[in-house]
This record gives C-alpha cells, sequence and structure tokens, in this order.
C-alpha cells in the first residue's frame, strides 16, 4: 500500500476490542539471497545472475517505486512503529526465512521438475512482460536491450535443458529465499 | 517523527490493485512452497489466528492466506477482500475448488476504505499488502 497507515487505521476500526490485527510483509527490500545454481553443465549461468541481479536493481530503484507510489525503494521499514502508531498494543514482530528449493529431498521428483519449470516459465513470462510495458524507463536506467535478449535467450536454455529431461532437477539444486517478516498487535479493550 | 522513514506520496489515497508481475498464480505457484507444512503452527501462532475467529484478510489476492486460515482453524469464518476483480476470480475459483464456499467468503474492495462496521472482526490480517 502506498499509505499504510491509513490502511491499518481501517483495519483497527474494524477489529473488535481485544482483536488482533497482524501482518506478513516480504522482507523485500534485501532483495533476497542470491540464487544458487549448483552445477547446471550450461554455460551463462553467472551471466544469469549478474543480469538479474542488476535488473532487479534498476527495477526498483525505478519502475517499481513508481507503480507502488513510494518516494522509496524501501518498503516496510517503519511497519513495526505503524502498529505502535496505530494505537495497537503488545506488538511484536516474528521472522520466516523459507528456503525453497526444487532439488529439495520433500518433493517428489515429478513434483520437484514442475515446480522448477513453471516457476522458470513464469519469470520468463515476467521478464518478457517487463521488457514490453517498462523497457523504455530501465533501459534509461541502465539496462540495455541487447542485455534483455541476452537475458531472455540465458533463460529459455535453462527450460529447454530442464525440459529435455526433468530429473535433471535434482542436479541443479536451484535455491530461492523468500524472508518474510509477520507483525502483530492487540487492539485494546474499551474498559 | 523519524525524519528518517521513507517518505510516502501525499495524495488520496484509493485502491490502485499493483499485481505487476506477480500475478495470482504466480504467487499461488511460490506460496504452495514457501509455505511448508511444519510451518504453519507457527504462522498461525505468529499471526494470532485461533479456531473460532471471524477473520478479514485484506488484499487477499488469489485467496492463498484465507484458504490456508481455513483449511487449518476449526470454526473459522474468513472474509476476503480484494480490489482487483482478476484476483478476486481466481479466489472464488480456488474457493470453490478446494470445497471451502461455506468458511471463506470474498468480496470486491478498497483496504483504504473497509466496506464494513466497526468491532466486526476478531482478527484483521493481511498478506504483503502494507
Amino acid at each position: 500500500m502506498a499509505d499504510p497507515a491509513q490502511g491499518l487505521r481501517e483495519q483497527v476500526r474494524v477489529v473488535r476490542p481485544g482483536g488482533v490485527v497482524s501482518a506478513i510483509a516480504c522482507f523485500c527490500h534485501s532483495g533476497g539471497l542470491a540464487h544458487y545454481h549448483g552445477r547446471y553443465p550450461l554455460s551463462g549461468n553467472h551471466r544469469i545472475d549478474q543480469l538479474d541481479i542488476k535488473l532487479d536493481r534498476i527495477w526498483r530503484q525505478t519502475v517499481r517505486p513508481r507503480l507502488l507510489g513510494v518516494d522509496h525503494n524501501i518498503l516496510n521499514l517503519d511497519l513495526l512503529w505503524q502498529f505502535k502508531e496505530a494505537g495497537l498494543q503488545e506488538v511484536q514482530i516474528n521472522g520466516h526465512l523459507a528456503l525453497v528449493s526444487p532439488g529439495d529431498a520433500r518433493f517428489s521428483v515429478q513434483e520437484a521438475a514442475a515446480y522448477a519449470l513453471a516457476r522458470q516459465d513464469k519469470e520468463l513470462a515476467g521478464l518478457i512482460r517487463m521488457r514490453e510495458e517498462h523497457g523504455a524507463e530501465l533501459v534509461a536506467g541502465g539496462f540495455s536491450q541487447t542485455e534483455f535478449h541476452e537475458l531472455i535467450q540465458l533463460k529459455r536454455d535453462r527450460i529447454e535443458y530442464l525440459q529435455a529431461d526433468p530429473s535433471r532437477v535434482r542436479e541443479v539444486m536451484e535455491v530461492f529465499a523468500e524472508p518474510l517478516l509477520i507483525v502483530r498487535g492487540v487492539q485494546p479493550s474499551a474498559s | 517523527m523519524n525524519e528518517s522513514r521513507p517518505k510516502r506520496h501525499q495524495k488520496e489515497q484509493k485502491a490502485t490493485p499493483v499485481t505487476g508481475f506477480f500475478e495470482g498464480d504466480r504467487l499461488e505457484l511460490n506460496w504452495r512452497y514457501v509455505y511448508r507444512p511444519e510451518f504453519i503452527p507457527l504462522l498461525m501462532d505468529y499471526l494470532g489466528a485461533r479456531p473460532g475467529m471471524r477473520i478479514l484478510d485484506v488484499g487477499c489476492g488469489s485467496g492463498f492466506l484465507s484458504r490456508l486460515l481455513a483449511r487449518t482453524l476449526e470454526d473459522v469464518h474468513v472474509v476476503g477482500l480484494e480490489a482487483d476483480e482478476k484476483l478476486l476470480d481466481l479466489a472464488h475459483q480456488m474457493v470453490e475448488r478446494e470445497g471451502l464456499t461455506g468458511q471463506v467468503e470474498l468480496h470486491q474492495g478498497d483496504a483504504y476504505h473497509l466496506p464494513f462496521s466497526d468491532d466486526s472482526f476478531d482478527l484483521v490480517t493481511s498478506h504483503t499488502v502494507l
């Protein structure tokens, strides 16, 4: 939300005295952790990381703040403070770092391959859409059309590699990090 | 006020869905793996969610959190509010598919002007909205 304080005021209004307001926030301003690609026997994996990180940085500095209506690319820094400011009591914050790897032994090979391919398909589709809808702004920010083309091709190569033999998902051990913050506070009882 | 806090645009706020590249199906895809079963009891505790509650999920998107709450906790009634029509359609489909229509109701609405009366929920929560 562009104005979480206003949103929180509404949430506090509709919760009963003694009730709870809570929120899960993505700790996304960290930029997440670098992806670990394991031993993809493909050239260009380090290049994918370089380009992904560069594009993400430019996206967060240019397009994303404009879309979200904020002047800053850092979000949620003050969520705890805002819960207190909204009059909530017993405010507490907890964190959870989910590390997800398609190669995780808890997934079957079929499930892992389906997840890895679906995720990579969506990342590719998102990248293409990003270039179509915001390419000019991102190029002005320093990510060239040549780099877009190179990154799209590298991601296509990786998808083809997995599609050719889905059991390869066990070898590549990609890891994705999803850091989350969970904040909660209690609406004071009317006494 | 702490001057170092991020400044935000001072304009009249209204619900402007910014789903960007995080379409509902992509969120569904990732959250299924991020929220592994072993984390769910801890998450319920962190959120302050307990059985029997009437819960509002603000900006419910595809309804992932609404459905998770309804599946996990006994006797809860979850109301999901979402401004984006496409995401709300997806949420309706998912709620029906999972047989949760009795526990989850969905509304289209503005998170800045919640269409509910005062004091009407035991828990108000949200996922990557604030």
